[in-house]
């Protein structure tokens, strides 16, 4: 139990229950919080990399359409040419100027970077080249032969210059009147750098490059993310995948593919068949850096309203528990002391009806039992007070209508006896004390049952002084027993030991204990002895009184200190109440002593008294 | 003694009376035994005494003053001094004669009275001693 407490930090035993529920609270919405975060984090990659796999297959299908409507304007500009009007006649002609100015004339518009204008023998009769580089000759020389045989086709050259400089062109050849063919036209547009805007319908994002025979030839130029953010040597086998017609596409979720530095861009590998040749291959990479930050910007504002709506959940928490299970409980508590500290009316003033509101009512409802037992209690008390009251008056009252008789009866008889009233004869003297002690044997019986019944009903009431004298309480009694067994065979034998130490109590009571007792061994003691001892003993002192009476069987052993109850020689010898024994034991008790006896039939009997010297429940009267 | 005992007995029961009356008077031959049998006119009664009294004796249950009243009324008294004033009655448990030593007695004798030690006692509480003679 004590190890377990203190794990426990004090702060926390000691900090409010609602406090505590809202740390719970909070910390559990917190793990919630990055839970969400990091599950939304990844389901939105995931998310986007779908959206940009479509995207990007998109973009591949776009730009190989857009490739091929550009194949086609190039094979419909040499088309185009090799109908210009005046050509045939130009070239028969072998008029240069004339064959330049209808050419000319009819390309204007046809944003040509090359145009070659060849004879049935090959013979260049024109050759206009609107870029620094120059066609591959022998490529050029086929693909005019082929012209020549009358084919029209588009093709990808390479320049003489780099091999990595490339020209999409396209042939057309134009005959006679005959229909003999005379010459052919060769139409060809650079692809470089500003074509690949123009094939990018001239948009940065996503950038994009053309790779030829493996190698880069051109790639978009429009600032982007993601311009030239890959190497092309690294992607051969993708590059080659492409070549032989697949697409292929970075992923997301397989990052060690994707060999990118920004996290943000998708790249692709994707054939770009021109003029029926696959050599061609298009990479597109595309940046979402702009989506990635708006999902990026979206999930912070929705954290930032998810901790506020948290936040404020947090908070209402505290207070609803603060409102509906703190403030009552402390509430609860302060009654609870109040009532504690004997305020019984106290009530809780609560409204709800939930759990709290119950232990509310059950609390209230035990408050009322309390106030009402409390009282009923207090009542009870007043009355057995103000019962006490009326005992002790009954009985003051009773023992003085008693004393005043008895007053006059034994007085009055005691002056005829000592003849104040005239001469009286012996045996009217004889009768005469005989009534007297009559009337004393009534006096006693008297007071016994009232000491008794002050006994009974708690009453009696000690007169504590201090300094009293045992030795001589113990001599007074030794001299009324000897005057008890006056005529009796039985010795009286006084083994006080001097100088017993003074003791606090009640002088009258002590006396009225040994007397009970000395008084009972005289009256019981027909011969032999008496012996009364005392000495001090461990703080008390201890009386006994043994004789060597009639004793008591074992059988009235227990009965001897029950009041009204006589033993069969009590009986037999007649006379008391059978009341002298319990009080005895009562007053000695009333001192915080004690009282009790060790008897053997036909042998005799030893009462034992003990009275502390100093009693620690006895307080002097007059004090 | 210095000078003859003047008592001075308020009690009214007529047997108390009687036997006090017998015991001062016959047995003790006092001259001077003043018993009075209620307390009316208690004041001028006691103004009216010649002798005062040396020593004075009051039952507690009268009327129409008890012997608590009779007390106070005697201390008011500048002649009484410290006359002793002890009171005779038959009210003689613990609590009761609490109530005289609190109320300012100087003696109690119970009743029924130890006439044999009844002159000694007197004898006593004149030379100054506190009796509180309280037996069976």
């Amino acid at each position: 139990m004590k190890t377990s407490t203190t794990l426990i930090p004090g702060f926390v035993r000691r900090a409010p229950l609602n406090l505590k529920v809202g740390v719970i609270l909070a910390a559990t919405f917190t793990l919630m919080l990055v839970v969400a975060y990091f599950s939304i984090i990844s389901t939105f990659s995931i998310f986007l990399d779908k959206i940009n796999t479509d995207q990007l297959n998109r973009e591949i299908v776009a730009l190989q359409q857009h490739m091929h409507e550009i194949e086609e304007e190039v094979v419909n500009a040499a088309r185009l040419l090799s109908y210009a009007p005046g050509l045939t006649e130009a070239v028969n002609a072998r008029d240069a100027d004339a064959l330049r100015t209808t050419i000319l004339l009819q390309g204007e518009s046809l944003e040509l970077d090359t145009i070659i204008v060849v004879d049935s023998f090959k013979d260049v009769l024109l050759n206009i080249s609107g870029t620094d580089v120059t066609l591959s000759p022998q490529e050029t020389d086929r693909i005019l032969s082929l012209a020549l045989l009358g084919t029209s086709t588009s093709e990808v050259i390479t320049n003489t210059e780099s091999e990595s400089s490339i020209q999409l062109v396209a042939i057309s050849s134009f005959k006679d009147t005959s229909g003999k063919v005379i010459g052919a036209v060769l139409a060809g547009r650079s692809i470089d750098d500003s074509f690949m805007d123009m094939l990018n319908f001239g948009r940065s994002n996503p950038a994009i490059a053309l790779i030829h025979n493996s190698r880069l030839v051109a790639q978009s130029t429009i600032e982007s993310a993601g311009a030239a953010v890959y190497d092309a040597s690294s992607h051969q086998s993708q590059i080659d995948q492409a070549q032989r017609g697949e697409i292929w596409m970075s992923s997301t979720a397989d990052s060690s593919d994707r060999n990118l530095d920004i996290p943000t861009q998708a790249l692709a590998y994707a054939p770009l068949p021109i003029g029926g040749q696959s050599r061609s291959v298009l990479a597109v990479v595309n940046d979402y850096q702009t989506l990635y930050d708006f999902q990026q910007n979206l999930t912070i504002n929705n954290i930032y309203i998810i901790i506020l709506v948290l936040g404020s959940t947090v908070t209402a928490v505290i207070l609803v528990l603060s409102w509906s299970v703190t403030r009552p409980i402390l509430q609860l508590r302060s009654i609870s002391q109040k009532i504690a500290a004997g305020n019984f009316q106290q009530r809780v003033q609560l409204r709800s009806e939930d759990e709290i509101g119950q232990l509310a009512q059950a609390f209230n409802a035990m408050a009322q039992e309390v106030e009402h037992r409390i009282a009923e209690a207090q009542a009870g008390r007043e009355r057995a007070e103000t019962s006490d009251k009326v005992k002790s008056a009954f009985l003051a009252s009773m023992s003085h209508e008693l004393r005043t008789p008895l007053n006059a009866v034994i007085n009055f008889t005691r002056f005829v006896v000592d003849g104040d009233m005239g001469p009286v004869n012996a045996e009217q003297s004889e009768m005469l004390n005989e009534s007297i002690s009559s009337a004393k044997h009534l006096l006693k019986l008297i007071n016994n049952i009232l000491d008794m019944s002050k006994i009974e009903s708690g009453s009696l009431k000690l007169f504590i002084e201090d300094n009293i004298s045992m030795n001589s309480i113990l001599e007074s009694a030794v001299h009324t027993g000897r005057g008890l067994l006056a005529g009796k065979p039985v010795r009286l034998h006084s083994e006080i030991e001097p100088d017993l130490p003074l003791l606090r109590g009640d002088k009258q009571r002590m006396l009225q204990i040994v007397l009970n007792i000395l008084g009972n061994a005289c009256k019981f003691t027909e011969e032999g002895d008496i012996h009364v001892r005392a000495r001090q003993q461990d703080g008390n002192i201890l009386i006994s009184i043994s004789d060597t009476g009639p004793g008591i069987a074992p059988e009235d052993m227990g009965s001897v200190f029950e009041p009204f109850q006589q033993t069969k020689t009590g009986l037999r010898q007649g006379g008391g109440t059978g009341l002298g024994m319990p009080i005895a034991k009562n007053l000695a008790e009333a001192h915080g002593g004690r009282l009790w006896l060790e008897s053997e039939a036909d042998k005799g009997t030893t009462f034992f008294i003990t009275l502390p010297v100093k009693s620690a429940i006895l307080q002097p009267t007059l004090a | 003694m210095d000078r003859e005992p003047v008592v001075l007995y308020v009690e009214d029961d007529v047997n108390s009376r009687k036997l006090m009356e017998m015991l001062l008077k016959r047995r003790m031959k006092l001259k001077h035994v003043t018993i009075l049998e209620d307390s009316q006119n208690f004041i001028s009664n006691m103004q009216a005494l010649d002798p005062k009294p040396n020593l004075i004796l009051l039952d507690i249950h009268m009327l129409p003053h008890n012997g608590f009243e009779m007390l106070a009324m005697l201390r008011e008294m500048s002649w009484v001094g410290d006359t002793p004033i002890v009171a005779l009655t038959a009210s003689v448990m613990n609590e009761e004669v609490q109530r005289l030593r609190n109320a300012g007695f100087d003696g109690c004798i119970s009743k029924p009275l130890e006439i044999e030690d009844f002159p000694d006692t007197i004898a006593r509480i004149l030379e100054g001693e506190r009796v509180w003679r309280i037996t069976s």
